[in-house]
C-alpha cells in the first residue's frame, strides 16, 4: 500500500520534472559517432558526458527450475537476425540520438549465456505469463499515464514471450524493483524478469539468467550547459554532488573507484535524481547509460 | 414568599435577576430571582432535576445562563479570563464528588490557590492551610494523597481547600449525596460551624435536618422554578404551594 | 549442515568487509545509531508539538481549536512516505532550504521535521486521550479555585493527562522507531533500510540472513520501549 502512494508521489514528481524543463523543440545535435564509445547529444537541459566506465549485461531473470531458458536465448538471437531488435532500439531512442556500443551490442557478445540449471518446472499452462519489468525508467521500462507499457525491457520481452507461444494481450505486467527481483523469481511471482537486470556472479547464485539481451555501462548525466564534468573522475571533489538510486551499483562503484570525495545522495527513485540536477541542487547523476539517455529523453519533453 | 429580616446595613454578595437557563430544549431555569445577603446561609432544596445544580453552578459561572442578570458583590459576572478568574477566588466552591486533585497531596491541594493566585508566600500559605485543615479535623492527613482518604476526609479537605482563599461566598453543590451516611455528620458539621462563624452560604442538598438546623431561608425548587422560600421554621411547618406540600410529604416519611 | 555454517561464515565475510580506508562497507551498527537519533530528536519535535496542540485543542478560544483539529487531521492523513517526499523533493530541491554545508545534515533534518511533524499529531491524540482520562471535575475544580486556563492546563489537567497518557505515547514512539526507516526515501542514506538496500543489491544471495539481521535489530530496540512503557503507563498512573 505504502509503495504504491510512494510510486504515486514519484510519478507526480517525475510530472513536475517534464512540467519544469517545459516543451522545448530545439533540433538534436548531430549523431555521435558509432564505434568505440557511445555519445549521447544533449537535449538542451540534459546531456551524458564521458566514455562508459563499467559493463553491464542485462539478462533475462528466470527462476531456477524455469523451462523457458534455451528458448528465450533463441528468441534473442532470432530477434537481432531479423532485425527487429535494433529497430525497436532506434525507436525508442528516436529524438535522443543514442548510439549503443556497437562493439558491445555485436551479435556474437549477446545471448550467450548459458543456461545452467535443468528446467524442471512445467511450462506454463494458464495461457497467460507474468512478466517482471520497471515502471519508473523510461524508455527502457515504463508505465504510461494511460495504464500501458513501454521501453526497450517491454519490446524484448514482448518479442520472447511471443516466440513462446504467449501474444502481447496473455501477458501480465508487474513491477520488478530492484531489491525484490530474486526474490520474485524464487517465489515464481513472475515467470521472468526483463527489468534493466545485470548479470552478476553474486546474482546467479539465486536465479538463471538468459540474455544478455543489450550491454550497457555505467555512465555520467549532467546538465546541458555544465562543462566542468567529463568523467567519473572529475567528480572527486567533495564540493560536487552525485546523485543516484539507494543502494544500487553505480553509487557504490563511483565512490569506492573513482570519486571517494564527492558527496553521494541516494534516492528512491532516479526521477527524483533529475528533478535535483535540473533544479541545480546536485551536479551529476549516474546510472547505466541507457537509463540515462530515457531520462535525458524524458527530460527534455 | 417571606424573606428573613435583612440586618440594617448588610451588603447583598450575590443577586439572580430574572435568570433563565435551555439546555437544547428543556427549560432548565426560569425567572430565576434570588438575593443573598452576607452571612445569610440559603438552602437550596426540591426534586431531582428541579434544577438546584445548575442554580448553583451559574454563580460562579461554570454554567453560563441565556439571559438575566447576575451579581456577586455588586459587580455583573465577567465573561470568560482573568477577571473572571479573580471572581471566582472570592467564591468558593464544594463539589458532590469532591474534585480533589488526584496528582497533589492534600496539603499541596489547599495550598495551590493561595500560592498561585493569592500570590501567598510558601510559608504562610502552609501554615495556614495546616490551621484549616486542623479545624476541618485531617490534620493527619496532610501529606496524603486524595485516595487514600475516606470520602468524608476528602471533603472536609475540599472544603479546606475552597476557605483557603477566603472566600466572600462559599457554594455547596450536594456535598453528601456522594458519601456514606456514617460520614455524613462529620462533614455537615464542618459546615455548621462554618455557618456560625458568619460565612454567606448557598448550599445545594437533600439533608433536611441541616437545613432546618442551619438554614436562615429556605428556598424550594421544582421544575427549574423557585416555588418557594421561607424561614426554615414557616417552611417546614406550613408549606404553602401544593408541590412543597407534596414534597414535604414524601421526604419526611423516614 | 555444513553447508549451512559455510553460507553463515560467507554472510558473515560479506557483513564484515572493508573498504580501501579501512571502513566498514556495511555500516549496520552504524545505521542503527542513525535510526535511533532519528527517534530521539523527532521524537522530541513530536512530543513537544503534541503538548501544544493538544493545550489548543482544549483551550476555550475557538480558533486555536480550529487550528489544532485542521493540524491533527492533515497530518493524520498523509502517508508519511510522501510528507517525506516533500521535505527532500519540494523543501530541499525546490526551494533549496538548508542547514549548514553538508546534505547529510540537510536530509537528517528535514527528515526529523517530517517525522515530527506527522507524529505530532498522533501524539497529540495520545495526549488528548490522556486529557481524557482526567475527570472533568479537576477542570471545574481548578478554575473555581481562581487559576486561569493556562493555570488550571499546566497544574492541574496536563500533569495529569501526561501520566494517563503514557501507554498511547509508548505506543506512538515504537511507530515512530519503525517509521524512522521512511528516512531513506528522503535521501538519508546512512540509515538501515538504506544500508539494507545496498546490501541486497551486491549481496542477493544473503537476501534472507539480511532480512532477519534488521528485523531482529529493530526488535532489540522496541521489545525494551514496549515494556518501560507498559510499566511506567502502570505506575505512573493517578489514583483516583
Amino acid at each position: 500500500m505504502m509503495k504504491k502512494k510512494f510510486m504515486a508521489a514519484a510519478f507526480g514528481t517525475m510530472c513536475l520534472a517534464l512540467l519544469a524543463t517545459g516543451c522545448s523543440s530545439d533540433d538534436p545535435a548531430a549523431p555521435g559517432t558509432s564505434g568505440t564509445t557511445s555519445t549521447i547529444p544533449a537535449g538542451p537541459t540534459l546531456k551524458v558526458v564521458g566514455s562508459p566506465f563499467t559493463t553491464e549485461l542485462y539478462g533475462v531473470g528466470l527462476p531456477f527450475d524455469s523451462p523457458y531458458c534455451e528458448q528465450v536465448n533463441t528468441a534473442i538471437k532470432a530477434m537481432i537476425a531479423d532485425g527487429t531488435w535494433e529497430a525497436k532500439l532506434d525507436a525508442q531512442m528516436q529524438g535522443v540520438l543514442y548510439t549503443p556500443n556497437a562493439e558491445k551490442n555485436a551479435p556474437e557478445n549477446l545471448a550467450n549465456e548459458v543456461c545452467d540449471h535443468t528446467g524442471t518446472a512445467a511450462l506454463v499452462t494458464s495461457g497467460r505469463l507474468t512478466i517482471g519489468i520497471k515502471f519508473d525508467q523510461p524508455k527502457l521500462g515504463f508505465k504510461n499515464p494511460d495504464g500501458t507499457y513501454s521501453g526497450f525491457d517491454v519490446d524484448v520481452a514482448i518479442y520472447v514471450a511471443n516466440a513462446l507461444g504467449f501474444s502481447p494481450d496473455k501477458i501480465d505486467w508487474v513491477e520488478a524493483p530492484s531489491r525484490a527481483r530474486e526474490t520474485m523469481l524464487e517465489n515464481h511471482q513472475v515467470d521472468m524478469i526483463f527489468a534493466t537486470y545485470s548479470i552478476t556472479e553474486a546474482r546467479k547464485e539465486k536465479v538463471e539468467f538468459a540474455g544478455p539481451y543489450f550491454v550497457a555501462g555505467q555512465d555520467l548525466l549532467v546538465r546541458g550547459d555544465d562543462d566542468r564534468f567529463t568523467g567519473p573522475d572529475s567528480l572527486n571533489s567533495s564540493d560536487f554532488r552525485l546523485c543516484s538510486v539507494t543502494g544500487s551499483t553505480p553509487a557504490q562503484k563511483i565512490k569506492d573507484t573513482y570519486a571517494k570525495d564527492v558527496e553521494l545522495v541516494e534516492v528512491t527513485g532516479y526521477s527524483e535524481c533529475v528533478t535535483a540536477l535540473l533544479a541545480g541542487r546536485v551536479d551529476a547523476v549516474t546510472t547505466d547509460d541507457i537509463i540515462l539517455a530515457g531520462l535525458a529523453a524524458a527530460g527534455t519533453q | 414568599m417571606t424573606q428573613t429580616d435583612v440586618p440594617a446595613g448588610a451588603e447583598t454578595v450575590v443577586a439572580l435577576r430574572d435568570v433563565q437557563k435551555w439546555f437544547g430544549d428543556l427549560h432548565v431555569l426560569k425567572d430565576i430571582n434570588l438575593s443573598v445577603e452576607r452571612g445569610e446561609v440559603v438552602v437550596v432544596i426540591g426534586p431531582s432535576g428541579s434544577g438546584k445544580s445548575t442554580l448553583c453552578r451559574t454563580i460562579n459561572r461554570l454554567e453560563p445562563i441565556d439571559s438575566g442578570t447576575i451579581e456577586v458583590a455588586g459587580e455583573p459576572l465577567p465573561a470568560e479570563g482573568k477577571d473572571l478568574a479573580m471572581l471566582r477566588a472570592e467564591v468558593g466552591m464544594v463539589f458532590q464528588s469532591f474534585n480533589l486533585f488526584a496528582h497533589k497531596t492534600i496539603l499541596d491541594n489547599v495550598t495551590l490557590g493561595p500560592i498561585k493566585v493569592r500570590k501567598t508566600d510558601k510559608v504562610t500559605a502552609r501554615e495556614e492551610a495546616l490551621q484549616l485543615l486542623d479545624r476541618v479535623g485531617i490534620r493527619s492527613q496532610a501529606d496524603k494523597l486524595p485516595a487514600e482518604l475516606s470520602g468524608g476526609q476528602q471533603q472536609r479537605a475540599a472544603i479546606a481547600r475552597a476557605l483557603a482563599m477566603h472566600p466572600k461566598l462559599m457554594l455547596f453543590d450536594e456535598p453528601t449525596s456522594a458519601l456514606d451516611p456514617e460520614m455524613i455528620n462529620e462533614v455537615l458539621d464542618v459546615m455548621t460551624d462554618l455557618a456560625q462563624s458568619g460565612m454567606t452560604m448557598i448550599v445545594v442538598t437533600h439533608e433536611m435536618g441541616f437545613a432546618r438546623r442551619v438554614a436562615d431561608r429556605v428556598v424550594f425548587m421544582s421544575d427549574g422554578e423557585i416555588m418557594e422560600e421561607a424561614t426554615p421554621e414557616e417552611f417546614f411547618t406550613n408549606p404553602v404551594t401544593d408541590r412543597a406540600k407534596d414534597f414535604l410529604a414524601k421526604i419526611l416519611q423516614h | 549442515m555444513e553447508a549451512f555454517f559455510d553460507y553463515l561464515g560467507r554472510y558473515w565475510e560479506f557483513i564484515t568487509q572493508r573498504d580501501s580506508d579501512g571502513d566498514l562497507i556495511y555500516n549496520i551498527l552504524g545505521a542503527f545509531w542513525v535510526n535511533i537519533q532519528l527517534t530521539l530528536w523527532s521524537g522530541l519535535l513530536a512530543l513537544v508539538l503534541g503538548t501544544v496542540v493538544v493545550a489548543m485543542r482544549i483551550s476555550p478560544i475557538a480558533s486555536l481549536r480550529a487550528v489544532a483539529t485542521a493540524y491533527t487531521n492533515i497530518f493524520r492523513d498523509i502517508p508519511l512516505t510522501v510528507v517525506i517526499l516533500m521535505m527532500w523533493l519540494v523543501v530541499w530541491t525546490q526551494l533549496g532550504v538548508t542547514f549548514g554545508g553538508k546534505m547529510i545534515t540537510d536530509f537528517f533534518v528535514l527528515a526529523v521535521i517530517g517525522l515530527g511533524l506527522y507524529h505530532g499529531s498522533f501524539m497529540a491524540e495520545a495526549l488528548r486521550s490522556g486529557v481524557n482520562t482526567v475527570p472533568l471535575g479537576q477542570a471545574e475544580a481548578a478554575r473555581a479555585i481562581g487559576l486561569t486556563f493556562m493555570q488550571s492546563a499546566r497544574m492541574v489537567v496536563l500533569p495529569q493527562a501526561f501520566r494517563g497518557a503514557v501507554a498511547p505515547i509508548g505506543n506512538t514512539l515504537i511507530a515512530l522507531i519503525k517509521n524512522t526507516t521512511v528516512a531513506s526515501v528522503g535521501a538519508v542514506s546512512t540509515e538501515t533500510s538504506s544500508t539494507m538496500a545496498g546490501m541486497i543489491e551486491f549481496g542477493p544471495q544473503f537476501i534472507f540472513l539480511i532480512f532477519l539481521t534488521f528485523a531482529l535489530g529493530y526488535v532489540a530496540i522496541v521489545i525494551p520501549v514496549g515494556t518501560l512503557s507498559t510499566y511506567l503507563s502502570r505506575k505512573l498512573a493517578v489514583k483516583r
